[in-house]
């Protein structure tokens, strides 16, 4: 198949999200999904159809999603009424739009942390809660044991004054 | 530029800390957050502000839970009820601001009742939430609430509040993001500006009461 000349291609721009919370990493076929619902539910199907949404990459908590030029304000209304993917809750910010992907990913600061970075345990609403992940000063506490997926958001500073 | 996100829930009732809304806030364009149930605090140049959320039925609960309601209250907010008790909260000089309007019925907010507010002051807030979570008819009949008080807003001038009733940090939304979502029933971009600043207009109380010609 032969590709179009440059000045008859669709122009397109590219949006940068950050997937909160650290840690959710959803492929790009699942996150394209949860975005292509929410631009549906939103615009309908003829207007989506005019915002061609879809997801460039998704890796190490942000993902680039492209629409037509002229269009990249109502994606990002969509994308935020996106409020899962799969069984995981998330958020997706906005954090730049851009003509390039180059220029995209050269605004993708280093990933958050996951995993476990220190051993505390804390003790809330009754339950002993772990930390997940930490960027920066806040910290994602999640309940001890290999079944729960339920977080808590809090900051360094508060839960020095829990008891451990 | 005063711009404050005008209810959101705190741990334990929400799943993140106060801390933690008010950091989130201010990378999201916030000056401000009313925190429901939380102690008057700065944090990172976001200042929180207390708030407390009446949920009564009746003229009679609604005048106890005033009366339990001390100095430090902050921002009270009643959740709105049938057309007769609408009156009646408006009319109160405790409360600041109505809300939960999109899930009454369609006569409950009138333009008697939208003058009253617009006399006394009273504010009435759009909630964020449920354009983000609901989907499809549920949607669209909350986007028509939100048009048919937009046009009694411009009409005789009420102020209007905007919320995420954010329970976590991945419910709030930035500034442009809510903005955007306000486009959807039909607000403008100064509009949405001067909504987000009604908190910090309430809190120095320059709404004074003022007669509106019907």
């Amino acid at each position: 198949m032969s590709h179009l000349p440059p000045t008859l291609r669709t122009n397109r721009r590219y949006v940068l999200v950050r997937i909160d919370p650290a840690g959710v990493y959803p492929d790009a076929k699942e996150l394209y999904r949860a975005i292509s619902e929410a631009v549906t539910s939103l615009w309908g199907d003829a207007a989506t159809s005019g915002i061609q949404p879809s997801v460039v990459f998704a890796e190490n908590g942000y993902a680039i999603v492209r629409s037509v030029r002229g269009r990249e304000g109502d994606l990002c209304t969509a994308l935020a009424t996106v409020t899962s993917c799969g069984d995981a809750k998330l958020a997706l910010r906005t954090l730049a739009i851009s003509g390039t992907i180059k220029s995209l990913r050269a605004k993708i600061k280093t990933a958050p942390e996951n995993g476990n970075p220190d051993e505390r345990s804390f003790l809330l609403r009754g339950r002993t809660w772990v930390i997940a992940a930490r960027t920066g000063s806040a910290l994602d506490l999640i309940e001890k044991g290999y079944k729960n997926t339920e977080l808590l958001f809090f900051t360094e500073e508060e839960l020095k004054n829990l008891k451990e | 530029m005063d711009c404050t996100d005008a209810c959101v829930f705190p741990y334990p009732a929400g799943d993140s800390s106060v801390l933690r809304m008010a950091e989130l806030a201010a990378e999201l364009g916030f000056t401000g957050i009313v925190a429901i149930g939380s102690a008057p605090a700065e944090h990172r140049s976001v200042r929180i502000l207390p708030g407390t959320v009446i949920q009564e039925t009746s003229a009679k609960g609604l005048f106890g839970a005033l009366k339990k309601t001390g100095g430090g209250a902050g921002i009270v907010f009643v959740n709105a009820g049938d057309n007769t008790y609408n009156r009646t909260v408006i009319t109160q000089r405790k409360v600041h601001v109505l809300r939960h309007l999109y899930k009454t019925e369609r006569g409950s907010f009138d333009h008697i009742t939208a003058r009253m507010a617009a006399q006394r002051g009273t504010a009435v807030d759009l909630d964020m939430r449920p354009l983000l979570f609901l989907r499809g008819t549920a949607r669209q009949k909350v986007l028509q609430r939100y048009r048919d008080i937009l046009v009694l807003q411009r009409h005789y001038g009420f102020p209007l509040t905007i919320s995420s009733h954010a329970f976590s940090v991945l419910e709030q939304r930035s500034v442009r993001d809510i903005s955007g979502l306000c486009t959807l029933f039909g607000m403008t971009g100064d509009e949405v500006t001067e909504a987000f600043g009604t908190i910090g207009r309430i809190l120095e109380g320059s709404f004074p009461v003022r007669v509106v010609e019907p």
